[in-house]
């Protein structure tokens, strides 16, 4: 819970270097409630080819716009939208503009115009010098058009839905969860009650603002039913984003009291769907399973997912994510036996809230207990929260193992006291064991001479001389291809239906927005 | 009904108390059948609908079970008893009062998937514990263990009967000294050439060179106990895997043939 508050911050600056960024070129300033509705119109012509074409991949350029959306979103803006593109049949429609009215406003921003609205009033405006005459046709042309556009979004209900969730997120965004959750869980009945494939990422969006507002009223308990229910329906329906979504809430919902059990149950009884759930999803995704396993003693399946994790997560925005990510994969890799890369601790933004975790890595890789226990002293509250503190507690004895192997590297020959002298072990009886423990383990290579009570370590062995060379090439080797082949998966192609030669100018169009389309993917939202 | 189940539990609890496990067997069995007729069991209500007060017979029934398990030696029954139990700390916590015996069940369980090497599940078992109660004498025990495990400190195992915070705890240490005593053994086996057979016997607890010989035949090591000389010899000869991982090698190879050919 606390990583999502993160989370929104971290957007929020992200937002503000963006601001900046633009505000260096000469912007328009319009009204912002007109930039929304523009805004908000492109969406819904985005919506009405995904349903005209039955094509789900507009649907996902809708969800991907509500970032941009969310920014916009103000009392008079949904009140217009609610009255634009909301049949004033609908059975909701009457309780949806009731939320919105009930939020009250400190103040409304100036926002400046998104690129495409200002370009349209810029081109209104050649129209205008044109000539007067064909202006005026013009719009009566364009006004004809426009309301036969907002009479046909009445009767798609995607176009409402769209809305209502839009809704949603204002009320998520204002705190006024309880409206929020009522709102959200009249779209989810909504949406369900229409049974299209276009509908399916309204509504699966719609149930992850619903499980966000109950997991911050703290109701989370009473909605795993329902999100298993949903989670069925949707595989039911092969509908794989909402699968994805879905699956991500309920084990979101289960780590978060501590059931591992039952999430690890549920993630061997289903698979994630691969192939069309967003990257994010699959991100989280990863990261939920990286944590079951780390539980589970299985640190090396942990760690690369963990690592995949932090990889396909958003790397300009979601630092709150990364963060969370970053945490546990120290931790594990620590388990594992490795040290982490210095770098990973001196990322931007993250230096702060990894600083307890370096302390820890520095003494296990010293090797340093008593360094070890004052890191857990000092920063306990801190794992305790951030739910690393168990996994930490198990790093004892690695902690013992490196010194351990420092020693044995550096003596040939050495007195069990004072090997426990230099460990701070509590007793020589416990060193002998330990010691026999890490030469059974194959931690070091050596014997114990009972005579003497000494630890002689055998001749160091030229690692040349044996197979590790080749298995660490091994490891490498099928790292890298493991890589190369994620990152062809992750590539996304769109359906090539359209062959003609398309016109200098068109093909500039269509370039200039599909690199739009790929900021806006990178600054995704839904983190 | 629960009106009679109830009034049954304080002679239960007597009989265990009291150390009679086959009365308190027979009890357990009127008591299963009283508890038939019961509307709320765990799992088959929702907690909003339950009915606390045969819930909380419930509870007691399957936490004395678990009891008279553990002191019987059962473990599969400790296991079946414990998983009504636990759905009753965990589904039905915000209805019930917390049980005086909590602590001290799930630091039993945690102790039985020591005993059993099951450490993947106690860790799952651990995380539902909330980190503020591992203070607690009746978990702390089976954590310090688990730690004691981990690190080799099998001493420390070895001598954890005396600070048993139960009496129900005995038998799964007891089990635990087993599986301690053999990995004594295999790590002694690996990093001693030789040993006295005192030292052994001290290492081992066990009473004298008899045991140590019977203890070798019965779990097929290759160990020299030389009465006369006094010492216990361990398998010497370890040789040098030189072969060449043929097969390994070729697989690899032609694993990465067919990625190279697909990425060119």
């Amino acid at each position: 819970m606390a990583k999502d508050s993160k989370d929104q911050k971290a957007q929020e600056s992200g937002k503000v270097s963006d601001e900046n960024a633009k505000a260096e070129k000469p912007a328009v300033l319009i009204d912002p409630v007109t930039a929304a509705m523009l805004e908000l119109k492109n969406s819904m012509q985005t919506i009405d080819k995904a349903v005209t074409s039955k094509e789900n991949r507009f649907m996902s350029r809708v969800i991907r716009q509500v970032t941009k959306l969310r920014r916009l979103l103000s009392k008079k803006v949904l009140l217009k939208a609610l009255e634009t593109y909301v049949s004033p049949d609908s059975p909701v429609i009457e309780g949806v503009v009731a939320f919105v009215e009930g939020v009250t406003e400190d103040d409304v921003m100036q926002v400046e115009a998104p690129a495409t609205a200002s370009q349209e009033i810029e081109k209104n405006a050649v129209i205008d010098k044109k000539a007067e005459e064909e202006k005026n046709a013009e719009i009566e042309k364009k006004e004809r058009e426009e309301a036969a556009f907002y009479k046909k979004m009445l009767s798609i209900p995607e176009a409402e839905s769209f809305v209502q969730l839009l809704v949603t997120i204002y009320l998520l965004d204002k705190k006024y969860l309880d409206n929020a959750i009522s709102c959200a869980s009249s779209l989810i009945q909504r949406a369900q009650s229409f049974n299209r494939r276009t509908m399916d990422q309204i509504l699966s969006r719609g149930y992850f603002y619903w499980a966000r507002c109950m997991e911050l009223t703290g109701k989370s308990s009473q909605i795993r039913n329902e999100l298993l229910a949903a989670y069925r329906t949707t595989a039911l329906k092969h509908d794989q984003i909402g699968q994805a979504t879905l699956l991500n809430l309920l084990l979101r919902n289960y780590l978060e009291f501590n059931l591992y059990e039952q999430a690890d149950t549920l993630m061997r009884k289903t698979s994630f769907p691969e192939g069309d759930a967003s990257n994010n999803q699959l991100a989280r995704y990863l990261y939920y399973t990286g944590r079951i396993k780390a539980v589970q003693l299985e640190y090396t399946d942990a760690f690369l997912n963990l690592q995949q994790a932090a990889r396909k997560a958003p790397q300009q925005s979601a630092l709150g994510f990364r963060k969370t990510v970053y945490k546990f994969s120290v931790i594990v890799q620590l388990l594992l036996g490795e040290i982490p890369d210095r770098s990973t601790f001196s990322q931007k933004g993250m230096i702060a809230a990894l600083k307890p975790y370096l302390q820890i890595c520095q003494a296990v890789r010293v090797g340093d207990l008593g360094a070890f226990h004052r890191a857990m002293q000092e920063h306990g509250d801190t794992f305790k929260s951030d739910k690393t503190y168990s996994l930490i507690v198990r790093l004892r004895h690695n902690v013992i193992k490196t010194g351990l192997k420092k020693i044995n590297t550096a003596y040939s020959n050495i007195s069990l006291e004072d090997v426990c002298a230099k460990l701070c072990l509590e007793s020589v009886e416990d060193t002998r064991f330990i010691v026999a423990k890490c030469i059974q383990d194959g931690v070091i290579d050596a014997t114990i001479d009972h005579e003497t009570n000494t630890m002689m370590s055998k001749a160091n062995l030229d690692i040349y001389t044996t197979s590790e060379p080749q298995m660490q090439l091994h490891k490498r080797v099928a790292f890298c291809l493991d890589m190369h082949n994620q990152a062809v998966k992750a590539m996304r192609y769109a359906e090539n239906t359209k062959t003609e030669w398309e016109s200098a100018e068109e093909r500039r169009e269509r370039m200039k927005q599909e690199e739009e389309r790929m900021n806006s993917m990178d600054s995704d939202d839904d983190f | 009904m629960s009106g009679e189940a109830a009034s049954m539990l304080p002679r239960l609890k007597a009989a265990i108390n009291g150390g009679d496990m086959d009365g308190a067997k027979k009890l357990m069995v009127q008591l299963k059948i009283l508890m038939t007729s019961f509307k709320s069991t765990p799992g088959v209500v929702a907690a909003n609908e339950a009915n606390v007060q045969e819930l909380m017979i419930v509870r007691e029934f399957y936490e004395l079970g678990c009891l008279v398990s553990a002191q019987s030696e059962d473990i599969e029954g400790f296991e079946r008893h414990f998983a009504v139990v636990k759905s009753c700390y965990t589904d039905y916590a915000g209805v019930l009062p917390q049980s005086e015996k909590q602590y001290e069940l799930q630091g039993l369980n945690l102790l039985c998937l020591l005993a059993q090497s099951k450490i993947a599940e106690f860790h799952t078992e651990l995380e539902l514990i909330p980190v503020d109660v591992w203070e607690n004498p009746f978990i702390k025990f089976p954590i310090n263990l688990e730690q004691y495990l981990m690190e080799g400190s099998y001493q420390k195992v070895l001598e954890s009967p005396g600070g048993v915070p139960s009496k129900s705890y005995s038998y799964f240490v007891r089990l635990l000294s087993g599986t301690v005593r053999d990995s004594i053994a295999e790590s002694s086996e690996a990093a001693y050439d030789w040993m006295p057979i005192a030292q052994a016997l001290k290492m081992l607890s066990m009473g004298s060179a008899k045991d140590l010989s019977d203890y070798v035949v019965s779990k097929q090591r290759e160990w020299e106990v030389d009465v006369n000389a006094n010492v216990v010899r361990f398998r010497e000869d370890q040789k040098v895997d030189l072969e060449v991982p043929s097969q390994r090698l070729i697989v690899e190879t032609l694993s990465y043939a067919k990625e190279l050919e697909r990425i060119v």
